[in-house]
């Protein structure tokens, strides 16, 4: 077990190595720089000199290599860059923007988890019936609705129809629950119909292998009722892949937030890597890419570690 | 003896059918793809009715996709100033949304045809060479697939427009590169346990090139995976491009595509809700009828799959 985890976490350095550089290499072909964006004057207005001095002081004229190396030291040592758009160290504004990103992502698996996990159990439950192609219709909705338009359609709807508009001011979540959960539940129900249509479809599907196997018959032939099969027997055998699957999805999350916090103006990470982009400030976006990647592998190592847990028949060499 | 003329014909249709007999063929499968899988032939006929439109544009449309054509923001079934119903009214230019759509089309199919295909033909034959060649060459290709895996597809996709400019070609590839890690990784795992079938280990015991195995053994047993991957991948690809244009990561205008139609959306939604309503759902139809085509050829070509819906 812990020669395993040993080894899955010696691999992440490998991976992190070659994302920095396909990063660092990718943000340094960006046109335009950002000591020309900081010094373009109000009509655009630029001095040559200033942007020289501002070019030296930022270590942009020194060779590729050199900036390479460098970058990759302070990486090494924790040390994710100062964001000279925002004028605060990288580290601290994502500290700051993780916040919303992960309440939004956590409250977004959850509200999908609600409805998805018991409507793909009914739907393996009656396979074929017209229940099943209602369910169906819903789930092959998610997964070809695209999320940012969904937002833009649900935001205005509320506001039109509703007259109701999501609190404006952020607060956080710890500090006013309620106002937080009014403005993050309605971009999480947007984010989490797609995840919730995978998820569902993939219940359906486990389930149905599942409900075959001797062991339900049994249960069955025994005289149990048809809930406690499901709940006790069926469910907790089937919940592996779907575990498996949602950590896959984390992708999902991310690319929902990216666009969904932008329509719903929450200061997330997402709305954050975008206005990077639009600011070439690229020490930010390296820094933001990296923190989700390395996010996005230690969960996927979290997962494979919970299965030893949720079933004991797996053993890790 | 004289060979009479209609068997000898026969014979040599034997060999290589006919056109009529291919045809014919070509006939009944699609009639029993049809009666088998009802909602696959139905998507299928939705996708073939939007390209052909989309390709007609020019011809159904009587306005350019970049010109004036009323006053900003008419609603659905008004007047162009020439007379002439807007079916689906005007933008915030005053541009025929039909027109537009049409057009639009032809940029978001396009992308979402080549991206995935360049994207899966590259991660089949990255797939493939790896389960084949194995040792270090699939150590170091499956870290790079690791790597693409990480990243948020749509954050990449941004990175890489943003870094080469904002063309259609730099749209394509950007979104190509999604696909390829994630084609390779199931193509490798698929083509793993062809390598160790009877007939592939005797093409290796004959002295076999490793080029001839990959062609004729790995590649065509490989297909079903591919074909099934490629389909799904257009619905994604045709979501992406439109949330990249979307963000003005895209598609630039004048250039219409289904995804910098709705760029304004938000601002002009309260004026005219067509203008955010019918890209969006274009959008959605199109992905439903791909995905519901995807879903049945899956059923069709890959039985192993079946079931898993």
């Amino acid at each position: 077990m812990q020669a395993y985890v040993a080894r899955r976490v010696l691999i992440l350095i490998p991976t992190l190595f070659l994302l920095g550089t396909l990063l660092f290499l990718m943000m340094r072909v960006m046109p335009g720089d950002i000591a020309l964006a900081l010094t373009a004057g109000e009509f655009g207005s630029i001095d040559p000199e200033e942007v020289e001095r501002l070019r030296v002081e930022l270590g942009l004229n020194d060779p590729l290599y050199v900036q390479y190396f460098r970058w990759f030291g302070e990486i090494v040592r924790g040390d994710l860059g100062f964001s000279i758009s925002e004028k605060q160290p990288v580290a601290d504004i994502l500290f700051d923007k993780a916040e919303v990103t992960l309440s939004l992502a956590v409250l977004s698996v959850f509200m999908a988890l609600l409805w998805a996990l018991p409507l793909g159990i009914i739907a393996a439950l009656w396979r074929g019936s017209w229940v099943d192609q209602v369910i169906r219709i819903i789930t092959a909705g998610g997964l070809a609705v695209p999320g940012f338009w969904l937002g833009i359609v649900v935001l205005l709807l509320l506001v039109r129809i509703f007259n109701w508009s999501p609190p404006v001011q952020h607060v956080s979540v710890f500090s006013d629950p309620l106002t937080a959960f009014q403005r993050l539940i309605f971009p999480a129900l947007v984010i989490g119909y797609r995840f919730a249509a995978v998820m569902s479809r993939l219940t359906r599907s486990t389930m149905l292998e599942v409900i075959n196997q001797d062991y339900i018959r049994t249960a069955r032939s025994k005289g149990m009722g048809s809930y406690v099969v499901v709940i006790r027997h069926a469910l907790p055998n089937a919940f592996l892949p779907i575990l498996t699957v949602s950590a896959l999805l984390f992708g999902v999350l991310v690319e929902g937030a990216v666009v969904i916090e932008q329509i719903f103006a929450l200061p997330g990470i997402g709305r954050q890597i975008i206005a990077s982009v639009n600011a070439r400030d690229f020490i930010m976006v390296q820094g933001i890419v990296m923190a989700l990647g390395l996010g996005l592998m230690l969960w996927v190592l979290f997962i494979d570690l919970m299965y030893a847990r949720l079933d004991p028949r797996i053993r890790y060499e | 003896m004289t060979v009479p003329s209609s068997q000898a014909g026969s014979q040599a249709g034997a060999s290589a059918p006919s056109i009529g007999l291919r045809l014919r063929r070509l006939r009944t499968g699609t009639l029993h793809f049809a009666r088998r899988h009802p909602t696959g032939a139905f998507g299928a006929a939705v996708l073939l009715i939007v390209v052909l439109a989309v390709l007609l544009a020019g011809f159904i449309s009587p306005f350019r996709y970049d010109r004036t054509v009323s006053a900003m923001v008419q609603a659905p079934m008004s007047e162009s100033i020439d007379g002439r119903t807007l079916l689906l009214g005007s933008d915030e230019l005053g541009r025929d949304i039909v027109t537009r759509l049409l057009h639009g089309g032809r940029t978001s199919l396009l992308v979402g045809i080549t991206a995935p295909l360049i994207g899966v033909s590259l991660g089949t034959l990255l797939g493939i060479a790896s389960a084949h060649y194995g040792r270090l060459f699939d150590l170091l290709s499956q870290r790079l697939v690791d790597t693409l895996l990480v990243l948020p597809g749509l954050v990449l996709a941004m990175a890489i427009t943003v870094a080469f400019g904002f063309t259609t070609l730099v749209v394509v590839i950007a979104l190509a590169v999604n696909v390829v890690a994630g084609t390779a990784r199931t193509v490798r795992s698929h083509a793993l346990t062809l390598t160790q079938m009877q007939y592939v280990e005797a093409a290796r015991a004959t002295g076999v090139t490793n080029r001839r195995i990959i062609l004729r053994h790995l590649l065509p047993n490989s297909m079903a995976v591919s074909i099934v991957l490629f389909t799904v991948s257009i619905g994604s690809a045709i979501t992406a491009e439109a949330a990249l244009s979307f963000l003005g990561l895209g598609i630039q205008p004048p250039t219409p595509s289904w995804g910098n139609m709705l760029s304004n959306a938000q601002t002009f939604f309260d004026l005219g809700p067509h203008i955010a309503i019918a890209p969006g759902a274009t959008i959605t139809a199109v992905v439903l009828a791909i995905n519901l085509f995807g879903d049945s050829l899956r059923d069709v070509l890959d039985p192993r799959l079946r079931g898993r819906r």
